[in-house]
């Protein structure tokens, strides 16, 4: 297995989060590549990520999972395949104070299908202290229909232990009787 | 390279299949905690048990090459046709591993667990076979290890397998035991959790739980009252409620499923729950672990095939250990309490409070009897050893972060 692939991925759309998340449990301070959002972004939140996110998990003897984030807007979605060659897994980030959650879920499912027919799926939702719903089920229901039944779990991207449970959710989903 | 495996793992050549028949073998065997099987992957491998698969393209020729290859080797033929004079134990498909398990505990005891083609182990177990001639398979759970010397009156025990997951004692994992057990290295018991014989139980109709439960279903708003005390305003159309009692008196309705409770309207302006409120789900599942401590809802029991629609909201909700694996497993496929437990090795009370809580609150598809299961699903093939090591480690860190 090559050290590179040893990734997992946080996707969603802009300000879901994933700067945050990935900050949140990284063992380096993450690589961030967040400029002054100046177009679309703006009036939604002051800093952008332009390129990717990047944090490390350091498991010793040199063993590393490399954490990615993608740029929230769709503008970069060129860089979103290349990123995501050779993941472990995909979390996608869902921003429930957008106007339109369920799209944008549907729109990532979509946008990241190859890597989900290899690596397994988790959906954090967040912000739901400022938006409750749609509920879990809601997003259950959209899933059932593509025929997916990952974990949904709510998160808070600026609480580590959460985000860490979005992981764990990832490896259970590989493998429930992971032994650790 | 051979495939890399401890003195407990019985290796299983399989035949006959493609990758992702494999691939969810792969999975049943690594899931399976009581027997470690595992697929033979190499020609290095020693297999003591054989699944042949009759159905492929190739169909009989598979299972002639390899009676020629294996004389001896015990096998299982699985097919979706029904055979006459087959020459070896028939599993019908579509396969499932409350009866593909037993199909293998039965081939074991049938005959003597001998590895083939390697000369070592085959002598060893000669020598444990000529040292001791009571040397067998006793099926079920042994919750202690068996220490060397103990004599097992073991045959007689496997002549009824009985076809269910588990009646208590009886259906538990084949394991062969030697009177001079450290003889015999090919399988070696192991501490397995067993399903209690008489599992306790609530009516998951009754007191606080019951109500709340069914308003839940019914998707109906109301106060609820107990000894005349409003307790609780229930919104499940808004997914919350509030609490307007003690916890102390909620934990003592949930234990006493006799208390009168009354239901009333919601009163004028109070139709809508306070945003901060908490959820109705959180309130169901915290109630479901209060009431059934560890006890299976009425009307399920371990061998209940049990499906989970979707994973709860583990995070906004009282954890309960091991909720996640639980969650990942019945999301996957259905399956019993039973199966569960032995393919994962937890805890009867902390699958049943899961069972409880995931009923609370809708998620529970308890309907499927055994036979209406659905063939199982596609899954993704299980990581390989290296990328198993890899996410064992990434769990260790994740938790002691
Ligand atoms: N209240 C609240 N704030 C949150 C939550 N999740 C993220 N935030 C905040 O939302 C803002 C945006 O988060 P980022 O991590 O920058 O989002 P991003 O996904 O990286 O956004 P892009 O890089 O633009 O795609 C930050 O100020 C976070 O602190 C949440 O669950 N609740
Ligand atoms: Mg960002």
């Amino acid at each position: 297995m090559r050290q590179q692939d040893n990734k997992i991925i946080f996707t969603g759309p802009v300000g879901a989060g994933k700067t945050t998340a990935i900050g949140s449990i990284s063992e380096i301070s993450p690589v961030s590549t967040d400029v002054q959002a100046s177009d679309m972004t703006l009036n939604r939140k002051g800093e952008t990520t332009i390129a990717l996110d990047y944090g490390l998990m350091q498991l010793g003897d040199g063993v590393r999972v490399h954490l990615y984030g993608t740029p929230g807007q769709e503008r970069f979605d060129f860089m979103w395949e290349i990123i995501s060659k050779g993941a472990i897994g995909l979390i996608v980030l869902i921003d429930n104070s957008r106007p339109n959650p369920s799209g944008d879920l549907q729109f990532f499912l979509n946008a990241f299908k190859t890597l989900r027919t290899h690596a397994p799926l988790v959906i954090g939702v967040t912000k739901t202290d400022q938006a409750p719903q749609p509920s879990v089920e809601v997003y259950a229901t959209l899933l059932e229909k593509f025929g997916l039944h990952p974990p949904i779990l709510e998160v808070d991207p600026r609480n580590g232990d959460e985000v860490r449970q979005l992981l764990m959710a990832l490896l259970f989903t590989i493998d429930p009787g992971l032994e650790g | 390279m051979m495939t890399t495996v401890d003195a407990h793992t019985l290796m299983v050549l399989a035949l006959g299949m493609d990758v992702r028949k494999l691939a969810i073998l792969r999975m049943a065997f690594r899931m399976h905690k009581a027997i470690r099987y595992q697929l033979s992957e190499s020609a290095h491998d020693v297999p003591v048990l054989a699944i042949v698969d009759v159905d492929s393209p190739q169909g009989w020729a598979v299972w002639d090459g390899f009676r020629a290859a294996h004389p001896a080797l015990p096998a299982l033929i699985v097919s979706s046709f029904a055979i006459t004079d087959a020459p070896a134990p028939v599993l019908p498909k579509p396969i499932r591993v409350e009866t593909l398990f037993p199909a293998l505990q039965q081939l074991l005891v049938d005959k003597p667990v001998v590895a083939e083609r390697s000369p070592l182990v085959a002598a060893q177990a000669e020598v444990a076979l000529a040292e001791a001639p009571r040397v067998a398979v006793i099926s079920h759970a042994i919750a202690e290890p068996v220490s060397s010397g103990t004599a097992v009156p073991a045959l007689e025990m496997t002549a009824a397998m009985p076809a269910s997951d588990c009646d208590g004692q009886q259906d538990d994992p084949v394991i062969p035991v030697a009177q001079k057990a450290d003889a015999v290295p090919q399988v070696l018991p192991r501490a397995v959790a067993v399903w209690p014989q008489a599992m306790g139980s609530f009516d998951p109709n009754a007191g606080l739980y019951g109500v709340l439960r069914t308003l839940y279903r019914k998707r109906r708003s109301a106060a609820v009252l107990a000894h005349g005390k409003v307790v609780l305003h229930f919104y499940p159309a808004q997914e919350k409620c509030e609490l307007l009692a003690d916890l102390a008196l909620l934990v003592q309705l949930c234990a006493a499923p006799k208390s009168e409770l009354r239901l009333a309207v919601l009163p004028d302006g109070q139709e809508s729950a306070r945003p901060d409120a908490p959820s109705a789900h959180a309130v169901l599942w915290q109630v479901a672990l209060w009431t059934a401590r560890g006890r299976m809802p009425r009307g399920l029991d371990g061998n209940s095939q049990l499906r989970l629609r979707h994973w709860p909201n583990l995070t906004r909700l009282a954890a309960i250990p091991d909720a996640m694996r639980m969650a990942a497993f019945w999301t996957r496929t259905p399956a019993s309490a039973c199966m569960a437990q032995r393919m994962l090795g937890l805890q009867a009370s902390d699958l049943c409070n899961f069972i409880a809580a995931c009923l609370a609150i809708d998620l529970l598809d308890a309907r499927l009897s055994a036979a209406a299961c659905s063939p199982p699903p596609m899954v993704q093939p299980l990581p390989d050893v290296a990328r198993r090591g890899l996410l064992s480690r990434l769990l260790v860190r994740l938790r002691g972060a």
